[in-house]
């Protein structure tokens, strides 16, 4: 008698627990197939309102498919009216009075090494939904792909790879800020490579048709009193990585630095037709080191190896890969990590 | 390839928790956060450069045949946070090194802390 009782109760639990997971909604850890999910990906639901660097670590936190913090303390929108970064540049620049002139002896101190605080471009405290919302679909699709790749450990990261980190990442870690009349250098140890960014203060960008995509693009820039206003143009188009967003070769940047104490104090607005539905903002502080902190030249090759493509064969001749070779690396591949991506998806597919 | 308990004389799982989770310019997947183990052995290079410190060491086993273990630390800045400087290890010194091992059981790892030869644990 009891026998079939417990079958029947089994039964019926069995059934709801399959209706529950029916009505589940789907998530970037339960979907078949993110490419169908497009209404979802701007809802903080479809990530479990994990941020993008819970995303990133989630794999190797042993944390896969558990809610996330749903921390979201930035306002990446632009506060400001303007349609392009060369729209805002000269309204600044016409703002300043065509801008002031310095001598070495009126240029203000920036000299030391300075430490890069939070920002939402470091991946910290912003939701992805919120990363997905600012991305037009193309973007955006992509940025699905990427994160969905990071929570699950499938992780592509520039540096990985003796690639450069490019422009977003470069801002995340600047240290110094060697200030002349005519250009401004700003230089940072990024552990794998060193970044240099010339600002040149005494001309404009070169003529378009000599302008072509550079990783740390070109800058130019005028001083607004003691603060410098940067324009950035010819980005390489990359990825941030770190489950943040990728850019296209249109991307254009406006940026402020300004000292207040100890701090110097920097504003960014990204300007990107292609890639953001409106233009994206954020700051970040950088603050004056006070101990005995020193940059170190690095290169990833030191313990990553050799480029790839070149290398010492049987014969103890230099070599080069082509395509088609096993470990060949393709300069042609506009997004490298978009490859790496699919390999884990054709690998998923058949499981 | 032999699997990681064979291979190691004196290690021992200690801890379920993840890992220390320490900055690093690859990804970290490849290691096993889950667990940590503490090998022994004899220093036979320790590599100080960006973008990842390397300490290699070498293992003995149960059958007395030797491994080198190659320990992946952080990068120099974080090292230098740590007390951990290009003269803390030379070839020939006994330490014991805690790592959240390689998943495919290979003889590597990311460490989670160190006792040095003159018995300073550094983490």
């Amino acid at each position: 008698m009891g026998r079939p009782l417990t079958k029947y109760v089994a039964g019926i639990c069995v059934a709801l627990g399959v209706s529950v997971l029916a009505q589940q909604p789907v998530t970037l850890f339960t979907t078949q197939d993110y490419r169908k999910d497009q209404d979802r990906w701007a809802d903080p639901a479809y990530y479990l309102h994990n941020t993008a660097r819970e995303l990133t670590d989630m794999q190797v936190d042993n944390r896969f498919g558990q809610k996330g913090s749903g921390r979201d303390q930035y306002d990446i929108q632009s506060p400001y009216p303007f349609k392009t970064s060369m729209e805002h540049y000269q309204a600044w620049l016409k703002r300043a009075n065509g801008g002031s002139r310095h001598t070495l002896a009126t240029l203000p101190d920036w000299d030391g090494m300075w430490n890069a605080g939070a920002t939402w471009l470091g991946s910290n405290n912003i939701q992805a939904s919120t990363i997905a919302a600012a991305l037009t679909p193309q973007y955006r699709e992509y940025y699905v792909q990427q994160v969905k790749a990071e929570a699950e450990g499938r992780h592509w990261w520039a540096a990985s790879y003796c690639l450069p980190d490019g422009f977003i990442r470069g801002l995340t870690r600047a240290e110094q800020f060697l200030v002349r009349p005519n250009q401004v250098v700003i230089t940072s140890d990024m552990l794998s490579g060193v970044n240099v960014r010339w600002v040149f203060t005494d001309k404009g960008h070169r003529p378009e048709a000599q302008q072509f995509p550079q990783w740390q693009g070109e800058s130019i820039g005028f001083w607004d009193g003691h603060a410098l206003v940067v324009h950035t143009n010819q980005l390489h188009a990359w990825n941030a990585t770190h489950s943040m967003f990728e850019w296209s070769d249109q991307m254009t940047a406006v940026e402020r630095y300004e000292r207040a104490g100890n701090e110097l104090r920097m504003e960014i607005t990204l300007y990107d037709p292609v890639a953001f539905v409106q233009p994206l903002h954020a700051t970040i502080t950088y603050t004056r080191a006070t101990g005995d902190e020193r940059p170190v030249f690095s290169t990833c090759s030191d313990t990553n190896g050799p480029s790839s493509n070149i290398f010492t064969g049987p014969d103890g001749i230099t070599n080069e890969r082509v395509k088609g070779d096993p470990g060949y690396w393709d300069p042609n591949d506009a997004r490298p990590w978009a490859t790496h991506y699919a390999i884990g998806e054709k690998a998923q597919q058949r499981r | 390839m032999k699997t990681l308990a064979a291979v190691i004389l004196s290690a021992a799982i200690l801890a379920i928790a993840g890992g220390a989770q320490i900055s690093a310019h690859h990804s970290h997947a490849m290691f096993d956060t889950s667990r940590e183990v503490a090998i022994t052995g004899t220093v036979t290079n320790f590599v100080y450069r960006n973008p990842h410190v390397f300490l290699f060491v070498d293992v003995k086993d149960e059958k007395g045949q030797v491994q080198e273990w190659a320990v992946e630390m952080s990068n120099i800045s974080n090292m230098e946070r740590r007390g951990i400087y290009r003269s803390t290890f030379k070839t020939g010194d006994t330490v014991t090194v805690k790592i959240n091992p390689l998943r495919d059981g290979r003889a590597g790892g990311n460490y989670t802390s160190v006792t040095t030869a003159d018995g300073k644990t550094l983490d």
